[in-house]
């Protein structure tokens, strides 16, 4: 599609882009104005100096004045250098326009000021700065030629004008021919600058579907990560449009928390010239809108900096699909290693919890039956054959929470809701535990509101869970402390609590508790015999009723366990999953009265 | 006279079953289901063998052999472990931990016995 004095211009165009300033170059409608300006001012410049023969051959040695005319003819090669080694292309149109007014301000001045034919050549002055730079740059030009006739019509009314030269006479008026030839550049100009754009509808179409089929966003920076350029796949990026993106509203748009990692990567691509690469959050749609109260969304996106000249061009790309990949991977990865940590612990705290009973089922199954048989006394056999009769209880005591618990876990186990007296309960599970928590040294007292009134709910499962709470506290108490148990309302629902003076629970520990076989501290260290399985079988069971476990507990100041109940309760569907309510605080201890039975109790022993 | 064995095994049925293989077999014994009494009845008695649970209160038998192998005065006395941590890497983890040997629950009395007698001579 190339004319045939283009394709002769192509080695005279490719010279002249190659003086535009390198930054320009890069956005094609910069580099053909400042080329054309380039070539206009060459011309220009170069048609001056090939004059200067002339007039020497005709008139001799130039005056004084005529010097300055042709130096002055020549200031547009001083020009075309500074453009081409600043790439400031709004000062040049300044220094242009001063030029140009000083030309036809003299020339105005010499062929009769107001009445000059020269002076419809003022209104070019403006004309080019105002299709090819900025507003501001045609403002000054404007007022320039503005002041420029007014200069020269103040000189006229006041009569200080020389005689108008005389000029030879003509074939067409000479302000006909001014108006003409101003109106030729002028229009030349205006080709110049518009013309690709509605001219090369291919082009356009080209940019069009860039835009609207490339994801990534191309942005130029400058070193403070102002933008100075935002491509128009933005919008489809961020929503909004891609002008305001510009200056600072592209930072403004960075999450807080990356911004830093933002400007560290721009800076250091701008100072030492490096491509980096950064993942951050980029906010999208509207900063403020209908919508004000949502949270603002951010995407996940992938920039890379390249350092172009002074500044750094970005290319954007979404990777949210990618992250929230990532994000899940790595959730599920920590979720197995979890699940499998857990398993493992299981597995090993089964092991070891099978394995002591066992010892001493085995090893006094072959004191009584193997070669050591000899060597044993009578009155040693019975007493044998029950101690292999008590581990066998307990054996079979470990099976079942495995097995109480494996059933609320896959929801097989059901309860039967049923009106009962809960103080009655309580005091037959006291009556249990007395012995044992004689032996432990601990005093157990229970206390139980007068007005306590029958509750529905699964008689068997709330007394696993009554015992199963009494033998922890019993468990983790030292000799000497006490346990407190009473039985009342809290609100709508019946409250049973269980307080010990006894090792407590660390904060730590007290998130992961009720996990079946969690014993606070792990593997060899775990310093008190037990599975674990009481606590979880006991969240288990309430969970079927609907009810709620609360823990109060700090280390080395006792726990309180709490169990709340509605007081009618309906069998729950399986596996309603519910929270153990934990509170790392101390709930005041026990009160003195227990301080003093405590004392009382020690006493006794003592006596 | 009698060579004595060290007992450190927390929980009572087990105690008493070594208590009584050790004493129908001619040994005297230490009891304690405690770490650190355990150490404290070594220094006192030094006894020609311990016998020591993994897990017990407060400090784990890890803790307290690592304490004896350290002890110029009583790492010559031989640690058998006997514990009910029986899964894999668990012999290996003890055996580093300084124990001369490892038995695992539920212990067989004539491999119990034999390994007593190997790091105890009877006179």
């Amino acid at each position: 599609m190339k004319s045939v004095p283009s394709k002769f211009l192509e080695p005279v165009n490719a010279y002249l882009e190659g003086l535009v300033h390198p930054l320009a170059r890069e956005d094609r409608r910069m580099l053909l104005s400042q080329r054309n300006f380039i070539a206009a001012r060459l011309f220009a410049g170069i048609a001056a100096i090939a004059v200067l023969p002339i007039h020497l051959a005709l008139f001799g040695a130039p005056s004084a004045l005529e010097i300055v005319g042709y130096a002055w003819f020549t200031l547009p090669l001083v020009l075309v250098w500074q453009l081409s080694r600043t790439g400031n292309f709004e000062r040049a149109h300044i220094l242009s326009a001063v030029i140009f007014a000083v030309i036809v301000g003299v020339i105005a001045a010499a062929t009769g000021g107001g009445k000059s034919f020269i002076l419809p050549w003022l209104v070019v002055i403006p004309f080019e700065p105002a299709l090819h730079a900025s507003r501001r740059t045609a403002l000054a030009a404007t007022a320039l030629a503005a002041m420029t006739a007014a200069v020269v019509a103040l000189l006229d009314v006041l009569n200080l004008l020389p005689e108008p030269v005389h000029l030879p006479a003509a074939f067409v008026d000479p302000r006909l021919f001014s108006v003409l030839s101003a109106t030729l550049y002028m229009g030349m100009i205006a080709l110049g600058a518009g013309g690709r754009e509605a001219s090369d509808p291919v082009a356009n179409e080209r940019n069009r579907l860039i835009a609207e089929n490339v994801r990534e966003v191309v942005t130029c920076h400058g070193r403070n990560g102002a933008v100075n350029f935002v491509s128009p796949a933005a919008e489809k990026l961020l929503g909004i449009p891609a002008s305001e993106l510009m200056s600072h509203a592209f930072f403004d748009r960075v999450h807080i928390a990356d911004r830093p990692v933002f400007l560290t990567a721009i800076a250091e691509t701008a100072a030492k010239g490096k491509p980096s690469a950064i993942e951050y959050r980029l906010r999208r749609g509207p900063l403020e809108g209908p919508h004000k109260a949502a949270p603002p969304s951010y995407i996940w996106v992938e920039t890379r900096y390249r350092a172009q000249g002074q500044q750094v061009v970005g290319v954007t790309t979404d990777i949210s699909r990618r992250k929230s990949d990532e994000t899940a991977i790595e959730a599920a990865q920590i979720e197995a290693m979890r699940a499998n940590e857990t398993k493992s612990r299981f597995l090993a705290t089964v092991s070891h919890e099978l394995r002591t009973p066992l010892n001493a089922i085995i090893g006094f199954s072959e004191m009584l039956t193997g070669e050591q048989a000899t060597m044993i006394g009578a009155e040693h056999r019975d007493d044998y054959a029950r101690l292999i009769r008590e581990s066998g209880e307990h054996l079979l005591s470990v099976v079942n929470s495995i097995l109480d618990v494996a059933q609320i876990d896959t929801g097989h186990f059901t309860i039967a809701p049923a009106a009962f007296f809960a103080g009655e309960m309580i005091e037959s599970c006291r009556e249990m535990m007395a012995l044992r928590a004689e032996q432990a040294g601990i005093a157990l007292s229970v206390e139980l509101a007068p007005d306590l009134p029958e509750i529905v709910a699964d008689e068997r499962a709330v007394r696993q869970i009554t015992l199963n709470l009494l033998s922890n506290a019993i468990k983790f108490t030292e000799r000497g402390g006490t346990i407190a148990v009473t039985g009342g309302m809290e609100g709508n629902n019946f409250a049973l609590t269980v307080a010990d003076s006894g090792i407590g629970i660390s904060e730590s520990d007290l998130k992961q508790i009720g996990n079946p076989f969690f014993q606070a501290s792990s593997s060899y260290n775990r310093p008190y015999e037990g599975t674990g399985l009481g606590l979880s079988v006991v969240k288990g069971l309430i969970d079927l009723h609907g009810g709620r476990l609360r823990i109060e507990s700090r280390l080395g100041e006792g726990t309180k366990v709490t169990v709340l109940l509605p007081l009618v309760c309906k069998a729950m569907p399986a596996k309603t999953p519910s929270k153990i309510e934990t509170f790392p605080i101390a709930f005041g201890g026990l009160d003195a009265k227990s301080e003093a039975k405590n004392e009382l109790q020690r006493a006794k022993r003592r006596a | 006279m009698p060579k004595t064995v060290l007992i450190v095994e927390d929980n009572e049925l087990n105690m008493k079953l070594f208590h009584d293989l050790l004493q129908a077999n001619g040994y005297d014994t230490i009891e304690t289901r405690n770490g650190i009494e355990a150490l404290d009845l070594a220094r006192k008695h030094k006894p020609d063998l311990i016998l020591m649970d993994i897990q017990l209160p407060e400090v784990s038998g890890l803790e307290v052999t690592k304490w004896i192998k350290e002890d110029d005065e009583l790492k010559s006395i031989p640690v058998i472990a006997v514990t009910a941590f029986a899964m894999k890497g668990d012999e290996e983890r003890i055996r580093e931990g300084g124990c001369e040997a490892y038995l695992s629950k539920p212990i067989s009395v004539a491999k119990f016995l034999e390994t007593v007698r190997h790091f105890v001579k009877q006179d």
